[in-house]
């Protein structure tokens, strides 16, 4: 058995394979305080909500904190923000730990591979992945898991482009990041996230519009297409804009980063994901401007995602799986970011034979 | 080339990356004159050669001395060679050596000529002598390669470091590689571990697994254009499940490449190691 662990800002997806299924576990990755009182948590048991209790008083868990937040229009935090573990947020640890244990749940054998997606370092802030993926290991690592991490960039790749053998563009448009990886035959050759995402969008569309931001996040998602024809007052008009705005920066920032570097000289595909990337129209307004862009590598498709909420997920479950079957063959580990050392290594294949 | 010779030993004040030593101009020198020394007696032998005609059935004299004038010419021009190239250690030890055995060779040659002169003595002399001189033959072009190979990067170079100016936002770029290296070396070594919930207490409802579950049945067409693309015509005879087929293709990728990295890598490590024994030498 083997999963994949997609760590998002706004949304913690674990895939697994059951039959010939893909089980996708999705949980939101925020959580909400309350005032502790007999009654509020009755009321919350009889719901079924997924709750814990402090001494400050009760934080609601995963979707329903975002729900109540949204009914009490009162503000979910969120353990993360920008893609990483959010620097005010770093007492929401334990929390997250809690999502992530109620997504992944139990290893179903030892030392069962997993492997979770973080992003790349970004481009345009002055941010660093490291401490964020370092505890994110150490987080899947504590549920007894043989963890390994991947870029959110390339597990877009490997879930998408196995027709083009996993040669290709894969951008993650996320809530707080965006990430994009260039890959050469599975292995990656270019890696950076850029600072804005789905949340960006629903900052700005929050400042125009004077909408609390989660009723704009709550609208965005409730969005079936970014039309050009939108009511006057209703935020839809703002998230086209915002939405036109962040594929512009995208494409700009994939184009300034291609000319540091000399790829094989090939066509890419580009494969576009994320939850970020779900609005009807958002794919036609990428095409449309990575197409006008004039790229410095050739493009031979660009492609959506087929379910791209839940791509990044797949991708880590294919690494997942790979991972096992090299496992099996003592062959070789994916990525270098590996977090058990040789000797773990080693003591698994003699295992395995 | 004497005269670049020359020109190292002047402007190279210690002992090279390749473990070449310094050579002063006095072993130049007495190099050369072994040197000249060598091919005045090759002359010399020639001449005897010449002038006796000689053949099987000269006399013994001339022949013994037509034979020591070449050995000991040859042998004088090698060791002169060797002297006046730039040596490692080991290599002055090995033209001490090697200068021996020859010598070794032409005395027993001079002493046992023609009274004792049978075999398997003849084979002995002839061995030693040969030994010798592929000693000496093999030593100079040793260091002459290894010269070679110190000097041809050397002032492209330096060259590059008179020439090469960095702009504020390269160094800026460069300082912010090296930090992130070193984070990243740093990080690596680091063992995160996560502290227990405390005073965390979960509410009534806590069950094992939670979330929205989304069943996808997995998507098998790219899998077919795959096969199609790779092997046209060929039958399935494995799994048909999207991720398992995708996961064993991306396996068998990353097999590919990691074949090639190692051969490569393990000719590289060949070249380091061997490299670096000399540079420890």
């Amino acid at each position: 058995m083997a999963k994949g662990l997609d760590i998002g800002t706004m949304n913690i997806i674990c895939a697994e394979k059951e039959g010939e299924d893909v089980v996708f576990m999705q949980q939101r990755n925020a959580f909400m305080n309350l005032d502790s009182s007999d009654l509020t948590k009755n009321m919350l048991d009889i719901s079924k909500v997924l709750y814990i209790e402090e001494e400050k008083g009760i934080s609601l868990l995963g979707e329903d904190a975002f729900k109540f937040a949204t009914i009490f229009e009162k503000e979910a935090r969120r353990p993360m923000s920008h893609g990483i573990i959010s620097p005010r947020e770093k007492e929401a640890i334990p929390i997250m730990k809690l999502i992530v244990e109620r997504v992944l749940g139990q290893p179903r054998s030892k030392n069962e591979v997993l492997y979770i997606s973080t992003p790349a370092n970004p481009v345009d802030t002055d941010m660093d992945v490291l401490y964020h993926k370092k505890t994110m290991e150490a987080l899947a690592r504590g549920l007894n898991y043989d963890t390994h991490v991947i870029d959110e960039g390339l597990a877009v790749i490997y879930s998408e482009l196995s027709d083009y053998n996993f040669t290709g563009i894969g951008i993650s448009v996320g809530a707080g990041l965006t990430n994009v990886t260039l890959a050469y035959l599975g292995t990656p050759l270019m890696s950076f996230s850029i600072g804005r995402g789905g949340d960006w969008i629903d900052e700005q569309v929050s400042k125009s519009t004077g909408l609390p931001k989660e009723h704009v996040t709550h609208r965005k998602e409730q969005i079936s297409k970014l039309s050009k024809q939108v009511k006057i007052g209703s935020p839809d008009g703002a998230i086209t804009i915002y939405y036109n705005a962040l594929v512009t920066y995208i494409v700009q920032n994939l184009n300034k980063r291609l000319a540091e570097i000399t790829p094989p000289k090939v066509a890419f595909p580009v494969v576009v994901a994320g939850g970020s990337a779900l609005p009807e129209g958002f794919f036609e307004m990428f095409e449309k401007n990575l197409r006008e862009s004039k790229l410095r590598v050739e493009i031979s498709k660009i492609k959506r995602a087929r379910d791209p909420l839940y791509t990044v997920a797949r991708g880590c479950l294919i690494a997942a799986k790979t991972q096992e079957e090299g496992k099996r063959r003592a062959g070789p580990s994916l990525t270098e970011q590996k977090v058990e050392g040789k000797t773990e290594k080693k003591k698994a294949q003699k295992k395995s034979k | 080339m004497g005269s670049e010779m020359h020109e190292d030993s002047l402007t190279e004040g210690k002992g090279s990356s390749t473990g070449l030593l310094r050579r002063g101009l006095s072993i130049y020198y007495v190099g050369s004159m072994f040197f000249v020394a060598g091919i005045a007696l090759v002359a010399l032998g020639s001449a005897f050669v010449m002038i006796f005609q000689i053949h099987y059935g000269s006399e013994a004299d001339k022949i013994l001395y037509t034979a020591l004038f070449l050995g000991t010419g040859i042998t004088l021009i090698l060791i002169g060679i060797n002297l006046m190239i730039k040596q490692t250690k080991k290599g002055y030890y090995v033209v001490g050596v090697s200068a021996f055995i020859s010598s070794l060779a032409l005395l027993i040659l001079a002493t046992n000529y023609l009274h004792n002169w049978y075999y398997p003595l003849i084979s002995y002399v002839l061995a030693l002598y040969v030994i010798g001189f592929l000693m000496l033959l093999g030593n100079a072009f040793a260091n002459v390669t290894l010269w070679i190979i110190e000097k041809s990067p050397g002032p492209m170079v330096r060259e590059e470091r008179l020439t090469k100016t960095y702009t504020d936002e390269e160094i800026q770029r460069d300082i912010e590689e090296a930090t992130r290296k070193s984070i990243e070396t740093t990080a690596s070594g680091l063992q995160f571990e996560v502290d227990d919930m405390g005073d965390i207490k979960l509410g009534k409802y806590s069950p094992k697994t939670c979330g929205l579950i989304t069943r996808i049945k997995d998507d098998i067409s790219e899998i077919i254009s795959l096969k199609q693309t790779m092997a046209p015509g060929a039958t399935d005879k494995w799994g048909s499940i999207g991720v398992d087929k995708a996961s064993t293709q991306l396996a068998e990728t990353m097999m590919q490449k990691k074949v090639e990295k190692r051969l490569f890598e393990g000719f590289k490590e060949r070249i380091l190691k061997r490299f670096g024994k000399q540079k420890n030498n």
